[in-house]
């Protein structure tokens, strides 16, 4: 009570004493008493020390330090200044940060009568108090209000325009309408109106192209297609300064980092012209070997790989005046070569779809091991991980983030990824679905819960989860693709092209679409196109070493076997064995081909070798005994001659 | 020059001052990098040079003709002094600043070498130095832990010892792997992950020509585990041309050549003096074990004392057959090096084939003493049991050599023989497929597989495996007669008379091919003079041997008919008067015919 009754009568204070008051310094004002003594502050110093003690609260995060204040501020400001706005504003937006949304939004909404008055001259606050009411609002869940205050905004754009002109223009002006953009957005996507959603993104980025979390949202979590992501980058306009963010976007979509970079900076070494640059770089001391130079003066040849084509010459672009040397840099090579995440995760994706497991791997293992909570990679992590069998990491990590960040659906994601790689289907399941429960949006999950359903033999269910995947990500492939190779496991072929198809034309570079597609022509016996199929996706792969690889090669072989091309069935068969020498489905084949050809040791060495190792396979068994009745027909001159010894 | 015909050497040697220098270079250089199965052998090879003391008038001559050309620094080269003053003055280089480039090892003998083996000393060849040490240790984790830092193209040393460690801690789990999962040792499928890091990354280097010669020897390694066998003999060819005196990178090679490699090794192998070692195991390799036995003849009068070209030239003796000359030879190398393992199951496999009981209880002995864990001793245990008749324990040595070398090959094929005398089939065949598995010109084995489907009757299965042993080893008649023998069980006649010529092509030392062959004939109704021309051989064999039997009867009472009927009754009469001295059922006919003869009418 006694606090309040001061508070008042200093609340007072302010509306008595002049505008001009604050002109008045302590030291010049002999009037008051106090003033030589205790130096009463006037009641600007006050507010201004009460700003200031805000500011610094929110700063440091401590949001009840900033509410208290920001509440003392508004109780003191006068009523339809500038400054009361400000301190409307100030309180909300620490209430937003406190996550008090509707208290955030009450307030907005009590004060709205004084925001309109004032916001009539200064559109920025309008702007701004919107912005942060339907932010408030998209926390608290509830959406319907949040595009209502969004839409009504877009829908008075026009108004507002009419006789606002002078004030808001160009980049400000462009930066707000990008946000609310963003905002209703993000609303229709809790909506699960997925066209309107990515309508406001688009929006947004066309009117911000910096607007990295609405490109985030369309890229990651895959609501465009390719032909839409390129049709994007394309309507995008960028400025000299942010043309990196361009080569970044490049990158991003076509799943490897861009080679001819347009953003570049020039630089300015202080280095005497003798000691130029590319001195330094290539005769660093074979101490220094191995520390990983990367800054600007220090990017070292060796270590670039995939943009090493980039020449020197255009790189060190050498101006140099005045003791001064110039370069130009590419900003996304420096970023590059300075291992930074965002960079280094496109790069690792890059080989993951090439099936280049082991090489992705070393470079996510790196990222994690630098920034664990870098959530963004760990959807990739943890595939990789199943790839590789790699129980013990992949437990680890699951337990580290479900203790770190149990409120996050990707540390869910990554238990469940832990009981589907220890084959555990139905319990992993259960975590693929809580992980779904807690971000709607989480493509890695969905398809996960699709693959736990197909691992159980579940067909249906599977199916299924995989329809709701391709549903809320039509850029993600790997829901069509799966759909397909649940179809052609049933044998439904003509269903199942169709759902390759979309997901080739979604993405164009995974060797796995083509492999499938080759799969159902196959099937049909239309061996020409499979072989078509396989050949592609055999070019696409680059790692030779990975399972995918050996079963492109080995469908290869039986395609061309098929068309009676014996000597290149063979040929493909052998390169099967050098990846995998334990696999005795190959040597069956292997035999067979041999057996085909007429060279009957060959075969019955392959059959025996393939009996060897699966000794239970009745199949063989018959081959076998075919092969051992040809065998009968062949005289010892047709051995001898024939002899591959 | 003229020695090289001379003494059917493929290269010339250098003078052995040379060969001296090069071979301590590459000891200090492999050792260093933990070669040390290749830096054994260099050091083996350098104790049994030539001492120089004692060098013939030749050799000195090629001393001042050397002396000159190097514009007479060094006059007097015969004692150790000089040798002092002369380190000092050499040409000190790293070899891990080795590149690529060939022309800086001097291959070729008109080149001088002058090299010393030195590191440079910097942070990073400490830290290489460390993870050699650990290497040591068998810490292969923290090996490469430590010399992560400083892979680089430029510091090879630490490229190597990081691979190097790799390999060995993969190679390591896979074996703990295997033997903790239940399945059999052959069947397997326990592959390698860590293998498929190794090639990638080195295959990266080597895509720019960034690797020396241990890197690529590494590399080449890798690649044949991987079972990329063609690039593997590119790779290791190139890290020979590099660094010749890499034995390792050899020994590995020539498990993968093949009898068509023969213009690949002769032409894209520089002809450095190392070159001479390398072709007479390739011939040895390759069977063609006299050409062996000549070029390592010829080394021995530049090593004589080498336990090496000695235990060379004692395997190709045994593979030829020779084996009183071969186990004078192992003799030799026992005293010259009492504890010896390497090569010694060969040694105790013809103790086994002569059943000279006596000395394989002795050699079984020796090396139990000397190192009881090595395959090859287990071998010789094996052997010395079985031929006690104790297979059960056989077996069991057999199995501890696989266990300590899943790849020892005469421990498998050996196995399998137990296994076949303790009539447990099927483990003889699991045992003999796995040898044919690790290497398919195994011819033992392939034959075990024959005899152990013959003995089933399985005689279209038998056919087909001892036709895969008689093209593994296409001069040996033992291969031949089985495959024949076969044939005729299965009814081929024909193809069974093809078997036994060619059995008696390669000079039948059981004789059994000319007596079949004439059998064959006469069943055949193909022709009664070779028929007889072969039994009249066959009898002729026998006679020198001074061995009857059976077989003698049969042929003489063939001879008697056909003679009898050519109205030969010279002929006729010797063979009858040799079959009436003999008991049998043919000694009634030959008296009748013997009877009609002398009788007037």
């Amino acid at each position: 009570m006694k606090i309040g009754q001061n508070l008042s009568s200093i609340k007072k204070q302010p509306l008595k004493a002049s505008p001009d008051s604050f002109e008045m310094d302590d030291s010049n004002s002999p009037d008051h008493p106090q003033g030589s003594l205790l130096k009463k502050p006037t009641d600007d110093q006050l507010l201004d020390r009460l700003n200031r003690t805000m500011e610094s609260a929110i700063r440091h995060s401590c949001y009840n330090d900033a509410i208290f204040y920001a509440d003392k501020i508004l109780a003191l400001s006068i009523h339809d200044s500038d400054q009361h706005i400000k301190a409307i504003y100030d309180l909300a937006n620490a209430y937003y940060l406190n996550k008090e949304y509707m208290r955030c939004v009450q307030l907005i909404e009590r004060h709205g009568n004084s925001i309109n008055k004032i916001c009539t001259f200064q559109y920025l606050y309008t702007e701004k108090f919107r912005i942060l009411t339907a932010q408030a609002l998209l926390g608290a869940n509830n959406i319907e209000a949040c595009i209502n205050v969004l839409q009504k905004e877009v829908k008075e754009e026009d108004e507002v325009k009419n006789f606002e002109n002078t004030v808001l223009e160009g980049e400000e002006y462009n930066y707000y309408k990008g946000l609310r953009h963003l905002i209703l957005a993000k609303a229709y996507e809790a909506q699960e109106n997925n066209k309107l959603a990515v309508e406001n993104y688009k929006k947004a980025l066309f009117n911000n192209c910096e607007n990295f979390e609405a490109f985030e949202r369309l890229v990651g979590n895959y609501l465009l297609t390719q032909e839409e992501r390129e049709q994007l980058i394309q309507d995008l306009s960028f400025t000299q300064h942010n043309l990196w963010l361009k080569d970044y976007y490049i990158s991003r979509i076509e799943g490897a980092i861009r080679e001819d970079c347009e953003g570049s900076v020039i630089i300015n070494t202080i280095e005497p012209s003798i000691q130029s640059p590319n001195v330094k770089n290539f005769c660093a001391d074979e101490d220094e070997i191995g520390g990983s130079g990367a800054y600007y003066s220090h990017v070292s040849p060796p270590q670039i790989k995939d943009i090493g084509k980039t020449p020197e010459a255009k790189r060190i672009t050498i101006d140099s005046y005045e003791g001064r040397n110039q370069r130009e840099v590419q900003i996304l090579e420096v970023l590059y070569n300075s291992k930074n995440s965002y960079i280094k995760i496109i790069e690792a994706e890059k080989y993951y779809n090439e099936q280049n497991v082991s090489k992705a791997y070393e470079i996510v293992k790196n990222l994690i091991e630098e920034d664990m909570y870098f959530f963004s990679a760990i959807p990739l992590y943890a595939a990789i991980l199943i790839e590789l069998n790699n129980v013990g990491d992949l437990y680890i990590l699951a337990h580290n983030l479900v203790s770190s960040s149990p409120e996050l659906a990707v540390s869910w994601f990554t238990v469940g990824a832990y009981y589907y790689l220890v084959k555990k289907y139905d319990v992993s399941r259960k975590y693929f679905e809580k992980a779904n429960k807690f971000d709607k949006h989480f493509a890695a999950s969905w398809i996960a819960f699709g693959h736990s359903y197909a691992a159980s033999d579940e067909s249906d269910q599977a199916m299924s989860a995989y329809r709701t995947a391709a549903r809320l990500f039509p850029g993600c492939h790997l829901a069509n693709q799966c759909i397909g190779m649940e179809y052609l496991r049933t044998n439904k072929l003509p269903t199942a092209l169709i759902s390759f198809e979309q997901a080739q034309k979604i993405n164009s570079k995974d060797c796995l679409v083509y492999n499938e597609k080759g799969v159902v022509y196959y099937k049909e016996k239309n061996y020409k196109e499979a072989e078509k199929l396989f050949l592609i996706a055999h070019d696409l792969s680059t790692d030779e070493n990975c399972k995918t690889y050996e079963t492109i090669l080995l469908n290869l072989g039986h395609c061309n076997r098929k068309m009676k091309k014996y000597e290149e069935a063979i040929r493909y068969y052998e390169e099967c064995l050098s990846i995998n020498n334990k696999n005795p489905s190959t040597y069956a084949s292997l035999g067979y081909a041999y057996h085909l050809k007429k060279d009957f040791r060959q075969a019955m060495n392959c059959y025996n070798k393939a009996n060897f190792l699966k000794s239970d396979d009745g199949f063989i068994k018959t081959l076998i005994d075919r092969v051992l009745e040809d065998l009968q027909e062949v005289s010892i001159e047709e051995i001898i001659s024939g002899s591959s010894y | 020059m003229a020695s090289k015909d001379a003494f059917h050497l493929h290269t010339d040697l250098p003078d052995d001052r040379r060969i001296e220098k090069e071979l301590r270079f590459a000891i200090d250089y492999l050792n260093a990098n933990r070669l040390s199965e290749s830096a054994k052998w260099a050091s083996e090879l350098l104790s049994s040079l030539k001492s120089r003391k004692s060098a013939n008038s030749s050799m000195t001559t090629s001393f001042m003709q050397d002396s000159l050309l190097e514009g007479g620094v060094h006059k007097e080269r015969d004692n150790d002094a000089d040798d002092m003053e002369e380190d000092e003055q050499e040409e000190i280089i790293d070899p891990s600043t080795f590149t690529n480039d060939i022309d800086r090892y001097p291959i070729d003998n008109a080149q001088s070498f002058d090299y010393t083996f030195y590191e440079r000393k910097s942070k990073a060849n400490d830290a290489v130095n460390c993870a050699r040490i650990l290497f040591d240790l068998r810490e292969y984790r923290k090996a490469c832990f430590k010399v992560k830092p400083y892979l680089h193209p430029r510091n090879q040393s630490a490229i190597f010892i990081y691979y190097y460690s790799l390999f060995m801690l993969s190679e390591q789990q896979t074996e703990e792997e295997r033997f903790q999962s239940s399945e059999n040792i052959s069947r397997s499928c326990v592959t390698n992950p860590d293998m498929i890091t190794i090639e990638n990354a080195l295959t990266e280097y080597q895509k720019k020509d960034q690797l020396n010669a241990l890197n690529l020897y590494l590399f080449g390694v890798v690649l044949k585990k991987r079972n990329k066998k063609e690039r593997a003999k590119n790779i290791l060819i190139q890290s020979l041309n590099t660094y010749p005196l890499l034995w390792g990178a050899w020994t590995e090679l020539n498990m993968i050549l093949k009898k068509e490699d023969q213009d690949l090794i002769k032409e894209n192998l520089l002809n450095h003096w190392v070159k001479n070692f390398n072709i007479s195991s390739y011939f040895r390799q390759v069977q063609q074990e006299n050409d062996s036995i000549t070029v390592n003849g010829a080394l021995r009068r530049y090593f004589p004392d080498s336990v090496y070209i000695l235990n060379e030239i004692g395997h190709a003796c045994y593979l030829s057959q020779r084996f009183g000359v071969a186990l004078d030879i192992f003799k030799r190398l026992m005293s010259l090096d009492p504890f010896r393992y390497e090569d010694m199951d060969l040694y105790s496999n013809i103790l086994y084939i002569q059943e000279n009981y006596g000395e394989l209880a002795s050699l079984a002995y020796k090396t139990f003493k000397c190192d009881k864990y090595r395959p090859e001793t287990c071998c010789v245990l094996g052997n010395y049991y079985s031929l006690r008749g104790d297979h059960e324990k056989a077996v069991l040595y057999f199995r501890r050599a696989i266990k300590l070398d899943s790849e020892f090959l005469s421990a498998w094929t050996l196995m399998g023989h137990e296994f076949l005398e303790l009539k447990s089939t099927a483990s003889a065949i699991e045992a003999y497929r796995t040898a044919v598995d690790i290497d398919p010109t195994d011819f033992r084995a392939w034959y075990g597989l024959g005899q152990t489907y013959e003995i089933h009757q399985l005689y279209d299965y038998a056919s087909f495996y001892f036709a895969n042993a008689a093209l593994s080893r296409p001069q040996d008649a033992r291969m031949w007669s089985a495959l024949g023998e076969c044939y005729q069980n299965n009814k081929k006649t024909r193809d069974a008379a093809k078997c036994f010529e060619k059995a008696e092509k390669f000079k039948d030392t059981e004789g059994i091919a000319l007596y079949k062959l004439a059998k064959i004939y006469v069943e055949m109704n193909f022709s009664k003079e070779e028929a007889a021309k072969f039994f009249k051989e066959d009898l002729e064999r026998r006679d020198r041997e001074n061995y009857e039997g059976k077989e003698t009867q049969e042929a003489l009472a063939f001879l008697l008919k056909f003679y009898y009927d050519k109205k030969n009754d010279t002929q006729a009469k010797k063979y009858a008067e040799r079959l009436i001295e003999m008991n049998g059922p043919e000694r009634r006919m030959a008296k009748e015919i013997l009877d009609k003869i002398e009788s007037p009418f």
